[in-house]
This record gives C-alpha cells, sequence and structure tokens, in this order.
C-alpha cells in the first residue's frame, strides 16, 4: 500500500470512487442510511481510528479512513462487517470490484489497493505509535 | 441450509476418531491416468478391490461399541498435485478462485505468518519445502500391527500401474503411560504433558458428540465447503469442490526438555507448575483455570464434561476480562478467544468462531521420561489443522493470535508477546505476562525461546468422496 511506513502503526486510506452517471443522489441516501451500520462493522472490527465519505462531484465520492496493521491482515473480517456499505456503494461504481465484497475478498483487497491514492506530502498523527486496541486499552486502564 | 452429506464429506473433517496410530505418506504422480484410477478405486465402494477413504457418515469407535472398522483412510490433494493429476487439463473451468493461499503453497505463504527462524520453510523436510508433494493419504488404525498391514495393502495400491512413488512418510502415536494396575495403555496427552483433544467446534448440523461449551454452535461452511458460504465460492466444478475441506498439514516438533527445563529455571519466581498452567490455560490434567485458578485438584474432581465448558468474559463484560485468572496471552485463550472481545469480534459474550480450526494430530516420537531427558529422539504433533479458509482461519490464528500480541481487545500485552508453547519466540526480547490480583503490576516472564517450531507444512485440498470418484471417471488421457 503507498501510505504505510514502519514508522507509524496507522496508515491512511484515500479512496476516490467514481459512481455510474446518476447514481450519486442513489449514494448520498446511502451514506445516511449506512451510518449506524459503518459504527457497528468500524466498532467490530476495531483495526479503523476513522472514517469518512465525502462528496467531491456529481459523479465521485471519496472514502477517507485510518487503519491499523496490515489492509490484508483482517480484510475478512472488513468485508464481513461492512458488506452492506460497500456492496451498495459499489454497485453503482463505475468499474467495481466483482461483487460481493464478502464473497469476494482477495479481489476486493486488490482492487482497493490499485486505488489507494498516495498522501501527499506528510502524514500527521498525533500519536503514531499506538493502535485503536493500544487506545481502548488506555482509556479503559485501571486506575 | 441444506443438511451435511455425512455420506460424502472425509470422516477426518467432522468426526473425531480416537484411533491411536496414524501413518501419513507423502506421494508424487508418476502416471497421471494411473494415479486418478487409483484415487477412483480409494472411493470406489469396493472394499475387497481396495481400502477406502472413510467418510463422516461411519460412526464413532468407542470401548462400548468396538470398531467397526480397522482402519480410517484419509486423502488430501495439494494444488501442484492436482495439476500433475491432469484434472486443470482435463476438467474445463476448474477453479479455486477463492483459495488463492491453497494455490500458492504453504512454503510461499509462511513468512507472512510468523514462520520463521528454525520454522522456516529452507529449515522443513526436505519433501514439503519444494512444494513437490501432490498427495498426502493418512492412514489411521488401532493398533501398530494393524497399521502395519493396511498400510501393506495401501503401499501396493499406490504403486499399481506406476501411479505414484513416495516422497516421505511420518507415524503419529498416542502417548502410552501405564494405568493405577501397572498395565500399559494410550493416553490422551501431548509431549509437554498436558492432557490432550479436550476441545472441539461444535458444528452445527454436525455428528457430535461434542464437549460441551458456551460458544454458539459453528457453522458448517467453516469446515465443509458449501454453496451457501458467504466468504468464499466453492471450487469448480462443484462435483470437485462441494462437501471438500481443506487441511494444513503440519509437523511441529517439541522441545520438551526444553520446556521442562524453563518451568524449573523459573522456581525462584512462580512454582513450575503454576507456570506451565499460566501458559496453556489448563493444568496438565486439563483442568481450566477458568473454573479452578488455584489448584488442578478442585473438591470433587471434576467432570470431564466440564473440562470445555467455561467462557472468559461473558456478555456484559463480566468474568476474566483482565486475565487474572487465565492469562490473555495463555496458549488456548489465544486460540479460542470464546468470549473474550478481539479485533475483529468486539461484542463481550460472542463466540469468535469466524476463525475456528480443527486439529485433528497425534504425538510423534515416545513419551519423555524425565529419567533420561537427553535422548536425542525427536518429539512433536503430527496432523491436520482443518478449515474451509485456510487465509481467514489457520493462516489467520497462526499470524494474528499466535505470533501477534495486539488481537485482544482492550487488553494492552507487551507488543512483543507471542504464544508461547508454539510461537516463535527469540530469547532476547520474548515475554510472558501474568496479570496479578488487586492491580498488582503483571509477573513478566521472559528469555524463552522456541519451544515448538515447524517442521513441515502443506496445504492440501480434502475432496469430497464425489471429487474421488469424479477424478478416477476421468478416463485415460494422458497429459
Amino acid at each position: 500500500m503507498p501510505n504505510s511506513d514502519p514508522s507509524r502503526v496507522m496508515s491512511p486510506l484515500n479512496l476516490i470512487v467514481k459512481l455510474q452517471a446518476g447514481r450519486s443522489h442513489t449514494n448520498s441516501a446511502a451514506g445516511h442510511m449506512l451510518g449506524a451500520a459503518i459504527k457497528q462493522g468500524a466498532d467490530a472490527i476495531g483495526t479503523l481510528h476513522d472514517a469518512r465519505f465525502v462528496q467531491l462531484d456529481d459523479d465521485t465520492i471519496g472514502l477517507f479512513t485510518t487503519y491499523d496493521g496490515d489492509f490484508d491482515a483482517y480484510i475478512y473480517d472488513f468485508t464481513k462487517h461492512l458488506s452492506e456499505v460497500f456492496n451498495l456503494l459499489l454497485r453503482n461504481a463505475v468499474n467495481p470490484p466483482p461483487l460481493p465484497v464478502e464473497k469476494n475478498v482477495q479481489a476486493f483487497a486488490d482492487w482497493v489497493r490499485e486505488r489507494d491514492l498516495p498522501t501527499q506530502g506528510m502524514y500527521y498523527s498525533a500519536y503514531p505509535t499506538l493502535t485503536v486496541q493500544d487506545i481502548h486499552a488506555l482509556a479503559a486502564a485501571r486506575v | 441450509m441444506a443438511a451435511l452429506d455425512l455420506n460424502d464429506i472425509q470422516g477426518i473433517v467432522l468426526r473425531r476418531y480416537p484411533m491411536p496410530v496414524a501413518r501419513n505418506v507423502l506421494l508424487e504422480v508418476q502416471d497421471a491416468a494411473a494415479a486418478r484410477a487409483v484415487l477412483g478405486r480409494l472411493a470406489g465402494g469396493d472394499e475387497a478391490d481396495a481400502l477406502q477413504v472413510s467418510s463422516a457418515a461411519s460412526p464413532p469407535d468407542s470401548a462400548a461399541s468396538p470398531p467397526t472398522m480397522t482402519y480410517r483412510l484419509y486423502v488430501g490433494i495439494t494444488w501442484p498435485g492436482l495439476v500433475a493429476l491432469g484434472i486443470d487439463d482435463l476438467v474445463p473451468g476448474v477453479s479455486f478462485r477463492s483459495f488463492p493461499a491453497f494455490v500458492a503453497g504453504a512454503a510461499a505463504r509462511a513468512p507472512a505468518l510468523g514462520d520463521n527462524g528454525p520454522s522456516a520453510p529452507d529449515q522443513w523436510i526436505d519433501s514439503f519445502t519444494t512444494n513437490g508433494g501432490h498427495v498426502l493419504v493418512t492412514l489411521y488404525a488401532p493398533s501398530r500391527n494393524l497399521l502395519e498391514e493396511h498400510s501393506a495393502c495401501l503401499d501396493q495400491i499406490l504403486a499399481s500401474n506406476n501411479a505414484f512413488t513416495e516422497l516421505w512418510r511420518g507415524d503419529g502415536e498416542a502417548l502410552i503411560e501405564k494405568d493405577e494396575n501397572g498395565v500399559p495403555g494410550y493416553v490422551r496427552k501431548a509431549h509437554f504433558g498436558y492432557r490432550d483433544a479436550i476441545t472441539e467446534p461444535t458444528v452445527r448440523g454436525g455428528p457430535g458428540p461434542y464437549p460441551p461449551d458456551h460458544q454458539q454452535p459453528c457453522d458448517p461452511w467453516l469446515f465443509v465447503l458449501m454453496d451457501e458460504a458467504p466468504n468464499y465460492y466453492i471450487p469448480d466444478p462443484p462435483e470437485l469442490g462441494r462437501n471438500g475441506s481443506f487441511g494444513v498439514f503440519r509437523i511441529e516438533e517439541q522441545d520438551v526438555v526444553g520446556f521442562e527445563n524453563y518451568l524449573q529455571c523459573q522456581k525462584d519466581r512462580i512454582d513450575p507448575e503454576l507456570l506451565a498452567a499460566k501458559l496453556m490455560g489448563r493444568w496438565r490434567n486439563g483442568v481450566p483455570l477458568a473454573l479452578s485458578p488455584d489448584t488442578d485438584s478442585p473438591p470433587g474432581g471434576m467432570d470431564p464434561d466440564k473440562l470445555n465448558d467455561f467462557e472468559y468474559v461473558n456478555a456484559g463484560g463480566s468474568g476474566d476480562p483482565w486475565g487474572e485468572r487465565t492469562p490473555i496471552g495463555a496458549h488456548i485463550r489465544r486460540l479460542n478467544p470464546r468470549g473474550q472481545p478481539v479485533k475483529g469480534q468486539a461484542l463481550p459474550g460472542g463466540s469468535n468462531n469466524d476463525h475456528r480450526i480443527i486439529r485433528r494430530a497425534l504425538p510423534y516420537g515416545p513419551t519423555y521420561l524425565p529419567s533420561e531427558p537427553y535422548d536425542g529422539i525427536e518429539r512433536g504433533l503430527i496432523g491436520y489443522f482443518i478449515n474451509t479458509s485456510i487465509e481467514n482461519q489457520f493462516e489467520f490464528v497462526l499470524r494474528e493470535w499466535i505470533n501477534s500480541a495486539d488481537a485482544v481487545g482492550a487488553v494492552r500485552l507487551d507488543p512483543r508477546a507471542k504464544d508461547v508453547v508454539t510461537g516463535t519466540n527469540d530469547p532476547a526480547d520474548s515475554v510472558f505476562e501474568i496479570p496479578q490480583p488487586d492491580g498488582a503490576p503483571p509477573l513478566r516472564i521472559t528469555g524463552f525461546g522456541n519451544f515448538t517450531h515447524a517442521r513441515a507444512t502443506t496445504y492440501c485440498f480434502l475432496p469430497s468422496i464425489t471429487a474421488l470418484k469424479f477424478i478416477g471417471g476421468l478416463g485415460t488421457a494422458r497429459r
């Protein structure tokens, strides 16, 4: 992945998804509906620091997120817990990977890897050595 | 969901047969047509013609009902084996597209899993380093004599018409100990002295019986290739793929002297038997720390049915979330976290079934005698880890749960910590933390190396009975 760097435990993922003409409205609505699914899925996976969709223009959606470790390591859990979100988004995409994502795990991982845009210049993290799990552990630490 | 077709699934996938001796023979295809014919004969249903691959419909053996058969036979085929058999040439549309690890082979995948140093593929037994093996036959029997008898028959069949040549063979045999009357007999133990084969995943719709536990039953598609699986397409064509499985055949050498010496070296800090229990999560007699943290002999003893019937973290978070009874890094808690929240499944009290594997293995090498510690004899475990997604089950467990420190939710282990019993550990930075009660700092055990290392790994497809017949029926076309 172009954004991984051994000096930090997390990596940004910058994904631009081109939508088929006239589908952006569907996706915008879906984005709202799927908020709960994203939260539940990402909580379960436990390697995502944050994630957001950004409407870049009429036919383009950006997905920006930060994840821990090797992108492939938890890819089965990722596609299982976020299948609803990705299948809906990618069904409307131009040149999507084979769907459903949870049944085409490696193809999905390859598709994302090919499209992950490099971060310009530098990537800043206030806590480059802490995983999501570390942060949960510190927050829950017994006094 | 369709019922499991037990007549079509190899018995080793779904049934535990307590036969105490087994022989594994790794073969190379010589004449592809003859080799296909042999595989077909092994599933042809004619016991007079050839030994037959055992299906999961065969009833389990027990002391009460003597074995109906005097052997069990299983067949695994590697990806190079399917190619050497000519399957990809003869069958249009053959595809294992959901199973890239199987196609790549164990040696190619090992470094990313933590199989490094003495476990690295270039250190494996020769026949396994080169991905040269094609077919692995495994023969179980109730006694050594019967094993030799059946093995001789099988050798003849395998060599007929120049079908296969043998690359390697290795036997497993349950350990032998004397009972209270001084009579030697087979016992269910592993070389480190722990009672073995206590846990077995309950499979929904499977034949059982299963040891009681607190977990939800596993979906059968985790172990049997089924159309309804959500995370893979069965191999094509369906008559080849359906009702099959994948077996990771593995030989793990165990350093019994090193393990015992290490326990004794720590005796000024912790009682060696308590340390042995903390490392495993069970006392050596199988009693789990979760149910009996202070003694291996709880008052009144422990019913064998209770040995697997416990939880680490309950729904709502109660239980032993900090590992004060069973350390987070204990072997059995790493390999089956039960209700422990982990990455990928963060709800307390969940079942963590997605990554489960079924182990079918026997010890090799004789019972270790403390009176003769340096006998120079290799000891270990030999057998299969059964799963349908090698990537998401065997490989995930080895990489994330055995050879990593950060799998477990909200409890922070030392980032260098790996499984002590089976992980790849370097004495320079190995660490095992034993949480102490009342917020006291954990006891840190350090300076240990590998007590276990891989001697061989190979990824096998375990075809259904239908698939073996299908392969046998492909005819005599030569490649």
